[in-house]
């Protein structure tokens, strides 16, 4: 399922002194399977468009396409709802269920899955999310503030979503979570084919992952290409509130005292290292 | 004359009678935080850090164990509520803390607990508002910001109340890199003039930035470990499941590969000086 966006607008409490133009005229094209970033400063309209994209804001003006389903200010049921995944920013708005066996479960059973096909589910996405066992009997609202947001994503995997957006997912998980999340977006990419729609402030995870990235700026699109174009514009960048990804920053940090540089294409620490050590082996053999 | 905190042997559980002691939130946790000192506490996830920074603020009793304000013991109502002032928490998720229909009687409604007067308020409130970079956001609803929007709000309360402590729980985990970057600088800033900055965090980036770093697992005190001995053991930060900073995790698998770089390096600095007399 494609996803075409045309010319998309949206405004908080239209017509009474409140009034917030959140998002203005923005189009983007997300071509099945693929992993789309969008980044920029806080209250640039991130959320909000993922509040569009995922059908819980129905659009002021403009169009959303995603697949054969058509959405526009005048669409009264939005039809997509159920095929997108979405994981919130604050997952704590998500949870609802006395517990995390039955909060995970509710998707699937809505899907109609059957019993034994929900437990199963259920088993596979906290391992997906690399959450204990024995939580699955306690109450969502007495865990810590990186289980919640394991429990919430846990939930939106457990309905096997085509596509699947997530808002800042890796706020307030450890390294270990975030790193088994991150490699869990690559894999559902390349196995499964699921289209990924990641809101982050985290250039690092842009580097890592996103095929193409856009930028939001003051409710507008103001700029959209890959990470490789996007980090070697750094007077834009800073323009856009944003920063380089660690990687490239320690490159750039090298490249001071070195003669003939380092790319800074390289966006994984394997990558640099192997890169490193070819260059090491030539000057030996010089 | 600040604010002294110290936790002897303090243990905490939120179902102490149904859990077996192995399980507790926070177990066997003796430390001090000296006024004006600049801190970090890392730990996994469940590894107790919120746990322990409500205890620091006195809403949270310890289930075992003793607390002292400035070597006197904290037992009463009273006491909790005399620590609540000098310690200001910032909570994990902004919602938890923000309770007024506009950014600025939410701002007031702290201040208006500790009697600050009229004028006073007036003066802070733009003050910190500037310094968080909400200015001109004063009439807007609070639950109508957006997330960063919401997290810059909670730090600004904390602020108006002038604390001896503050205590961020992971306070600029949704914030875009400049806010990140501003509200780290405030950070500083904050150490600077002599104010207790106690950070939950966990980046690397964020965590070496302080002049002490406290690591949690399970419960309990992994580490303790003043600035300067940060870097030579960061790479132990692995084994409990934690953020190591890239230059480290460079310098590890180039002496993997046999690189003739020294074993101890103390800085990302060094590092690169290293590697470039070796290219
Ligand atoms: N429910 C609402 N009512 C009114 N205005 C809102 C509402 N939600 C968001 N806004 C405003 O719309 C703008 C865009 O907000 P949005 O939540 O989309 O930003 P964001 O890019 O996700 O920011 P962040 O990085 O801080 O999460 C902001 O100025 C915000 O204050
Ligand atoms: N309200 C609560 N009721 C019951 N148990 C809780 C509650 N809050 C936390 N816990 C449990 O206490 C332990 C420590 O949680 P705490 O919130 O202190 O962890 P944390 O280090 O702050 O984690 P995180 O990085 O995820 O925020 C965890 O096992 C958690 O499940
Ligand atoms: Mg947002
Ligand atoms: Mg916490």
């Amino acid at each position: 399922m494609d996803i075409d966006v045309k010319e998309l607008s949206y405004v908080y409490q239209k017509g009474t002194p409140f009034e917030e133009q959140a998002l203005s005229n923005v189009s983007l094209a997300i071509p099945h399977g693929k992993i789309q970033a969008i980044v920029g400063k806080t209250g640039s309209g991130k959320s909000t468009l993922i509040g569009l994209l995922s059908g819980l804001l129905r659009p002021s003006s403009g169009s959303i396409t995603i697949g054969d389903y058509h959405v526009t200010s005048k669409t009264k049921k939005i039809p997509f709802r159920s095929k997108v995944g979405v994981v919130f920013q604050y997952p704590e708005q998500q949870l609802f269920a006395e517990t995390v066996f039955k909060d995970i479960a509710y998707g699937p059973s809505n899907q109609g899955v059957s019993l034994k096909g929900i437990e199963d589910r259920v088993q596979q996405a906290i391992k997906m999310v690399g959450l204990d066992e024995t939580l699955l009997s306690k109450s969502p609202f007495g865990l810590s503030g990186g289980q919640m947001r394991r429990v919430a994503l846990a939930g939106v995997l457990a309905m096997e979503p085509s596509i699947l957006i997530l808002d800042e997912p890796t706020a307030g998980l450890d390294r270990a979570g975030s790193e088994q999340l991150l490699s869990l977006i690559q894999s559902l990419h390349e196995k499964n084919q699921v289209t990924i729609i990641l809101v982050t402030h985290q250039m690092d995870e842009v580097a890592r992952l996103a095929d193409q990235v856009l930028v939001m700026d003051k409710g507008e699109s103001a700029f959209y290409g890959t990470p490789i174009e996007l980090f070697s514009d750094k007077e834009r960048l800073r323009e856009f509130g944003l920063e380089l990804p660690t990687i490239t920053k320690l490159i750039n940090h090298l490249n001071h005292r070195i003669n003939s540089p380092i790319p800074t294409s390289i966006f994984e620490l394997d990558q640099l290292v192997a890169y490193l050590e070819k260059r090491r082996k030539e000057t030996e053999n010089e | 004359m600040g604010t002294d905190i110290t936790l002897q042997n303090v243990w905490f559980h939120y179902y102490p009678n149904t859990q077996a002691k192995e399980n507790w939130a926070v177990k066997d946790v003796s430390l001090t935080f000296s006024q004006g000192e600049y801190i970090s506490i890392i730990g996994s996830n469940g590894s107790g850090k919120s746990s322990l920074a409500c205890l620091l603020n006195g809403l949270f009793i310890p289930s075992e164990g003793k607390l002292f304000i400035n070597g006197t013991a904290i037992d009463s109502d009273q006491d909790r509520w005399e620590m609540k002032r000098r310690v200001g928490m910032i909570f994990q998720n902004p919602d938890n803390q923000i309770v007024a229909p506009s950014v600025l009687d939410d701002i007031a409604f702290g201040m208006e607990n500790l009697g600050v007067t009229r004028e006073d308020m007036q003066i802070r409130i733009q003050q910190v508002l500037q310094q968080v970079g909400l200015t001109g956001f004063e009439k807007k609803e609070p639950h109508h910001l957006s997330g960063g929007q919401k997290q810059r709000l909670a730090i600004a309360g904390i602020l108006a109340m002038q604390p001896d402590v503050i205590l961020f729980d992971e306070s600029t985990s949704m914030l875009d890199p400049d806010g990140r970057n501003s509200i780290l600088q405030l950070m500083s800033e904050l150490h600077d003039v002599g104010i207790t900055v106690i950070h939950i965090t966990h980046q690397a980036s964020e965590a070496f930035r302080a002049d002490r770093i406290i690591v949690l697992h399970q419960g309990s005190v992994m580490l303790d470990l003043p600035k300067k001995s940060l870097y030579a053991n960061a790479a132990q930060l692995d084994q409990w499941g934690l953020d190591v900073p890239l230059s480290i995790q460079l310098h590890q698998a180039l002496r993997k590969k046999g690189w003739q770089v020294s074993d101890k390096v103390e800085s990302e600095e060094q590092l690169v000086s290293e590697l470039w007399t070796l290219m």
